[in-house]
């Protein structure tokens, strides 16, 4: 594996540069004042076709250099570090004197929500936080188990697709349900829901499995 | 009374608009509580899978002397099997020949946990050694945990991951809004919230493939469980097998394996794929056969395995690059989660990316820590975490001079941070001191390396692990220095009266 590069690989990623600083403009623009809904020669739908068509280039010159697969990859990892150098570029400007007094009225005003926000939070007792805890990781990880056991059974094509789908499925599904079930206030519904679910699908496939 | 005063203190902020909590607020308390929850462990994994992307230029390194080649002949490898035989006790069911590629030119045997470097004149040399690099792919894997159940703790990790960049982008109302927006030079909140928002938004496309990759090799056992025991009979092999594809079954005369004949018939097979390891598989009995595992170009598959007789007769192929999706899907998850594919660019951008994961994971939990000013205890313990595990990290290399464990020095180098943590006047001063002698063990370690080795000074790896090993240092010292800076004006500011953020007191 040497560190080589190649002119083609530099012209892609100047254009996967264009198709960011385009982005970084519309954004801008929106922004300011000359919102683009008002801009005398752009309508909104040309710029984000523009954007569109622009990012399509992008991802096929990707696609075309170095496969379909590595491609994509490439598309994403690099439109994210050009854009966090963007950034990075932005922020080295010393903001304007007027800006200062503005941030320093938001602080002030963030200051107190921070507390309600984290007060509430953390006046939880101690057994509270710990059944969130149960509930969110190794209850959810039972139910979504379940569901991927339902997927596998339901899918209509090969096996092997159907178990790898769920193997992905899994992850998914137990991020969504542990971070839904930590945000509900009253977890006490959810839970019955998913124990009937997971009492239902555990007789189903205990009946399914003696059925032979 | 509490509720009294949440109450009035949110009518002095804006008007709530219902009783109950608003759908940003859900999400943001349950980003704000998985988070905190996973945030030590989940550093440790970004933070050391960061670095396992290296793993090959790593074990290179730890040992320099082991001689590299590109090239590799079919007697070479005859002459490294039978010494192999000579030398285990048994044969092993499957002996495995991995065959030297662009990232790691080395040839190794291996079969039943017994391994050994080959030489260009198909010798043993000795074993790779289990040493920093293998600590820190367990850390990353495993957590040092017994490996199946640190294996899916770890992907239980990956799928909170998830679920955190879900709540994440849920409860950011602002998202296009301060899409291209870090205030550097507003409060350190701010600074810290935008650092958090903006390489958080930015890089969630690889921040899901990662999670979803590292949840996948992580969980795939829960699964294989699940579904064996509810459609297979309890036969986890028949759930391997409808995956991957069964072995094939093979009654043949006893021959000597014929390596020229093999790679003979693999090169006008498939020309455009390159193979990495042989495995023998039921050597010496008639069931005997050959797997040539290969890359193919532009193909995340970790490698299509091609099979042959001992003779060199083709048999087939395990169908990894044209089977189902799901597959091939399947075998292209290792090479996605750990970057090893393309050039070595790709391992670069996996790091930076990697890092930027960590700092995530690092500026969330400094965001509640300066929103909530808690007790000093959490600042000086969360320091000692986030600087203290490179310091660890870096002491543990000197694992290569065999004096002592990488685990024994990484326990220390915990240990010895958390002292400084704790004994230092500000957590800016702890912080400073952590990072001039994380960069003094890093120049200290090249220093060591080259004393205790005789390599030539080259481009390869072991040079480049070298080289980063100084930049990181160069790189820490600057911000040592930096930190250093603030915390003398900060000092200033504290004697002229001037308000003061971030100090210990």
């Amino acid at each position: 594996m040497s560190l080589s590069f190649e002119w083609e690989t530099l012209f892609i990623l100047l254009l996967n540069s264009l198709a960011v600083l385009f982005t970084f403009w519309i954004w801008q623009q929106e922004k300011q004042s000359t919102a683009i809904t008002r801009h005398p020669v752009w309508s909104p739908l040309s710029l984000v076709l523009g954007l569109l068509m622009l990012n399509a280039a992008v991802v096929y010159l990707w696609r075309a250099s170095f496969g379909i697969e590595f491609g994509i990859v490439f598309y994403f990892v690099a439109t994210s570090i050009i854009t966090w150098l963007l950034i990075l570029l932005r922020s080295l400007r010393k903001p304007k004197k007027h800006t200062k007094t503005h941030q320093k009225k938001r602080s002030f005003i963030a200051r107190p929500t921070a507390q309600v926000v984290n007060n509430g939070f953390w006046r939880e007792r101690l057994w509270r936080r710990c059944i969130s805890f149960l509930l969110a990781g190794p209850w959810t990880l039972i139910v979504c188990l379940a569901l991927a056991a339902l997927w596998v059974l339901m899918y209509p094509g090969k096996n092997a697709n159907a178990l790898v789908s769920a193997a992905l499925l899994l992850p998914i599904l137990w991020g969504i349900g542990a971070s839904w079930l930590v945000s509900q206030p009253k977890r006490l519904k959810p839970f019955i829901v998913s124990l009937v679910f997971v009492v239902t699908m555990s007789i189903g496939l205990v009946g399914g499995c003696c059925d032979g | 009374m509490t509720a009294k005063v949440n109450c009035e203190i949110n009518t002095n902020l804006e008007p709530a608009k219902s009783p109950a909590k608003t759908k940003v607020q859900r999400a943001l308390s349950s980003h704000a509580f998985l988070g905190l929850t996973l945030s030590i462990l989940l550093f440790l994994i970004c933070l050391s899978g960061s670095l396992v992307v290296f793993f090959e230029e790593f074990e290179r390194w730890e040992q320099p002397q082991i001689p590299e080649y590109s090239n590799y002949t079919a007697p070479q490898l005859e002459t490294a099997l039978d010494a192999f035989l000579d030398r285990v006790e048994e044969v092993p069911e499957s002996i495995y020949l991995v065959l030297p590629t662009a990232a790691v030119p080395r040839i190794h045997i291996a079969g039943d946990n017994q391994e050994w470097f080959v030489a260009e004149d198909g010798a043993l040399l000795e074993p790779p050694v289990e040493g920093w690099t293998y600590f820190l792919k367990e850390l990353h894997i495993s957590l040092h945990l017994p490996h199946t159940i640190g294996l899916i703790i770890v992907g239980a990790f990956g799928a909170m991951l998830l679920g955190l960049i879900i709540t994440g982008v849920l409860a950011h109302p602002r998202i296009v809004k301060d899409a291209f927006l870090w205030r550097r030079h507003n409060s350190e909140r701010l600074k810290q919230v935008d650092l958090h928002n903006r390489l958080g938004v930015w890089g969630i496309p690889f921040f899901v493939m990662i999670a979803l990759t590292g949840a996948f090799i992580g969980l795939v056992s829960v699964l294989i469980l699940v579904t064996a025991s509810a459609f297979y009979q309890n036969d986890r092999e028949a759930v391997v097998d409808e995956v991957y594809g069964p072995d094939i079954q093979v009654n043949a005369e006893l021959e000597p394996v014929n390596f020229r004949a093999i790679l003979t018939n693999f090169a006008a097979h498939d020309d455009s794929a390159s193979p990495i390891y042989l495995v023998l598989q039921n050597y010496g009995t008639r069931q005997q056969f050959v797997e040539v595992a290969a890359t193919l170009p532009e193909r995340l598959i970790y490698s299509e395995i091609y099979r042959y007789h001992v003779n060199g007769e083709y048999i087939n192929q395990q169908g990894m690059s044209n089977g189902p999706w799901g597959q091939q899907l399947a075998y292209s998850v290792y090479r996605l989660h750990f970057g090893h594919f393309g050039s070595a660019w790709v391992k670069v951008l996996y790091f930076c990316l990697g890092i930027a994961l960590t700092v995530v994971c690092v500026s969330g939990v400094n965001i509640w820590l300066l929103r909530r000013q808690p007790a000093l205890f959490y600042r000086r313990a969360w320091t000692a975490m986030v600087w203290g595990t490179p310091m660890a990290l870096a002491l543990s290399m000197f694992a290569i001079g065999k004096w002592f464990s990488a685990g024994q020095l990484f326990i220390s180098g915990v240990a010895l941070s958390l002292v400084i943590a704790f004994c230092c006047r500000s957590y800016r001063l702890s912080r400073c001191l952590l990072q001039l002698i994380t960069a003094a063990i890093l120049v200290f370690v090249v220093i060591a390396h080259r004393l205790l080795f005789d390599y030539p000074v080259q481009l390869d790896a072991t040079n480049g692990v070298n080289a980063g090993c100084i930049l990181l240092a160069l790189g820490l010292v600057v911000s040592a220095v930096k930190t250093l800076f603030e915390h003398a004006k900060l000092a200033a500011g504290e004697v002229t009266g001037a308000p003061i953020q971030l100090t210990d007191s």
